[in-house]
């Protein structure tokens, strides 16, 4: 019997190949349209965040790609299948961690996952296997000592760290997580992480939505960010941030005379207090400008306090998205 | 290296089916509700041999008490209660098609009942009931009785937000059945006839009638059950709620 451990049978889906396309996805509840006609093209072993508001659409995404529900219209291809209409033949092949789904309280963490392994495909699953599956799964997100208690008595991070088994124990070629860390503390989070990234590592495609920009920025190869049902901004991270520009920041004493940085060729605006003068530039060359201020600061002996130059961060591109000052041509494409 | 194959249908609602009969074991209001409860209220109805005390008035009131508590209010009560934890959501994000989903969450509540039914006509008859003459409309009504209950609890989970709501979601066909059944017993106008006819009781009622030697056409409240399993069951599914919201 091959004591199947937790990554050796995941096979590495072909490079370049698409896992998730979506042409002009329209998802509706009733008279009401909560995704308005999106473009997503996600490729086999990507780690893909897609990020957005509450009530942008981003979980009504995940579950049509998921086949929870049909699309209302346009076209959706789930590793080559209608996630909705082949049902049966992706969702071996996939794991699912939904952003609130249950378990029944009076059974244990073990025989949860023990009921999961005999309703899942797999060789982690096989008859012979789930005992040693339980107890590798229990181990990689340190539940084992939770193995005989009643679900009911978790906590909120234990919960969801249960789910990440369930999710996984299948040993998917793409995995869904819905807010997999939200409300976990900082360890439980980097446990999550822990496991995620060695799947993705052995060539699981990722697709996730969370509301810590920190962990996109740090794991997704690309993202996408929707407001109201739409996609403002995608692409990979670097891409993104590359529309965005950099910002450079310092505060002046109110007396000093600016024409001279005016007169520099930066792109800069005041804002004035009774005390002080706030100073900020963007700037699509955040080399130049700097040593333009740096220089015209030098030059008259200026102070320049609480100085402060950076790159567009992904929180400045989000903060941008959901105040509706961002927006691409998958925006005007609608009505 | 295991072959990797995928559970079959029947595994998978032996499964479920499992998980389920071990919960109801566990939890002590459940297994009050579903067990003890109706077991010794149709023992004391039994036992009473009630008004109009044919034996076939005496097993097809028994056999309602314990199908409608045991079955009906069960299967609303445990469906309602998955839903509202999530876990038919959870579930339904697996695998399992839905059908397996479903029937596997139901069988346990329903094996149970039969083998209430069993022991506690075991009971009864040992105890100086006449056995019936012709046993098969009686096992007839009662399975039907118990398969359109099942169909109905189903659908009655679907209007029933949360355990306790059962409580007052379930009284409309508890009522009709336990009414309809009386209906012919005590009142036999035929004027009505053909009404209470239509009715899950009353047909209950003239099956278990024929096992003593009431010879009707059965075949008419056979099909009768057989609708008022069929139709609950088609519209439950079709409405079916898989989550809270």
């Amino acid at each position: 019997m091959s004591t199947s451990t937790f990554l050796e049978d995941q096979q590495a889906a072909p490079p370049d190949t698409i896992a998730v396309q979506a042409t002009d996805l329209r998802c509706s509840y009733g008279s009401y349209e909560a995704v308005h006609g999106i473009d997503l093209s996600i490729r086999n072993g990507e780690f893909f965040a897609l990020l957005g508001t509450n009530g942008a659409g981003k979980t009504t995404t995940m579950e049509t790609l998921e086949g929870h529900r049909a699309a209302s219209s346009g076209a959706l291809s789930v590793l080559g299948s209608d996630p909705f209409r082949d049902k049966a033949v992706l969702r071996p092949r996939m794991g699912i961690m939904l952003q609130e789904a249950g378990f029944a309280d009076d059974l244990t963490v073990a025989e949860t996952i023990r009921l999961w392994l005999k309703l899942s495909t797999g060789a982690r699953a096989a008859k012979g296997n789930r005992t040693d599956t339980i107890r590798s799964s229990m181990d990689a997100l340190e539940l084992s000592d939770k193995a005989d208690t009643r679900v009911r008595q978790l906590s909120g991070g234990q919960r969801r760290r249960l789910d990440l088994v369930l999710a996984t124990v299948n040993e998917p070629e793409i995995l869904f997580l819905d807010e997999p860390t939200t409300g976990l503390d900082p360890e439980s989070r980097e446990r999550t992480w822990a496991v995620v990234r060695a799947m993705h590592d052995a060539g699981t495609t990722v697709v996730l939505t969370t509301h810590y920009l920190e962990e996109a920025e740090t794991l997704a190869d690309q993202i996408a960010i929707m407001h109201q049902g739409n996609i403002a901004v995608a692409g990979s991270l670097p891409e993104v941030l590359a529309a965005q520009p950099a910002s450079i920041r310092f505060v002046l004493d109110p007396n000093v005379q600016v024409e001279g940085l005016t007169a520099s060729g930066v792109n800069v605006s005041f804002t004035p207090t009774p005390t002080e003068t706030r100073a900020s530039i963007a700037t699509n060359n955040l080399q130049r400008d700097l040593a333009r201020v740096l220089d015209w600061a030098d030059s008259g002996s200026i102070r320049l306090e609480r100085l402060t130059a950076s790159e567009a961060s992904l929180a400045e591109v989000f903060r941008q998205v959901s105040t509706g000052t961002v927006f691409t041509a998958a925006h005007q494409k609608e009505n | 290296m295991s072959t990797i194959t995928a559970p079959s249908t029947s595994s998978r609602i032996l499964a479920i089916a499992e998980q389920e009969l071990r919960i109801i074991v566990r939890n002590k209001t459940v297994l009050a509700g579903a067990v003890i409860m109706p077991f010794l209220f149709a023992g004391f109805i039994a036992f009473m041999r009630p008004p109009g005390g044919a034996p076939a008035f005496t097993v097809g009131l028994t056999s309602i008490m314990v199908v409608l508590l045991a079955v009906y209010v069960t299967v609303t009560t445990t469906f309602a209660t998955r839903r509202q934890e999530l876990f038919l959501k959870r579930l339904r994000s697996g695998e399992t098609i839905d059908a397996a989903i479903l029937t596997g969450m139901a069988a346990p509540v329903v094996a149970i009942t039969l083998l209430q039914l069993v022991a506690l006509f075991a009971i009864v008859f040992a105890f100086g009931l006449p056995l019936p003459e012709n046993p098969w409309p009686v096992i007839a009504g009662i399975l039907l009785i118990v398969a359109s209950s099942t169909a109905v609890g189903i659908l009655t989970s679907v209007y029933t937000p949360s355990a306790s709501a059962a409580q007052f979601t379930t009284l409309p066909y508890f009522m009709l059945v336990l009414g309809t059944f009386m209906w012919p017993a005590l009142t036999p106008s035929e004027g009505l006839r053909r009404i209470e006819a239509l009715t899950p009781g009353g047909a209950l009622y003239h099956l278990c009638e024929a096992g003593w030697g009431g010879g009707l056409e059965l075949l008419p409240f056979i099909s009768l059950l057989g609708l008022w399993t069929y139709l609950p069951l088609h519209y439950a599914l079709k409405n079916f709620k898989w989550d809270k919201r």
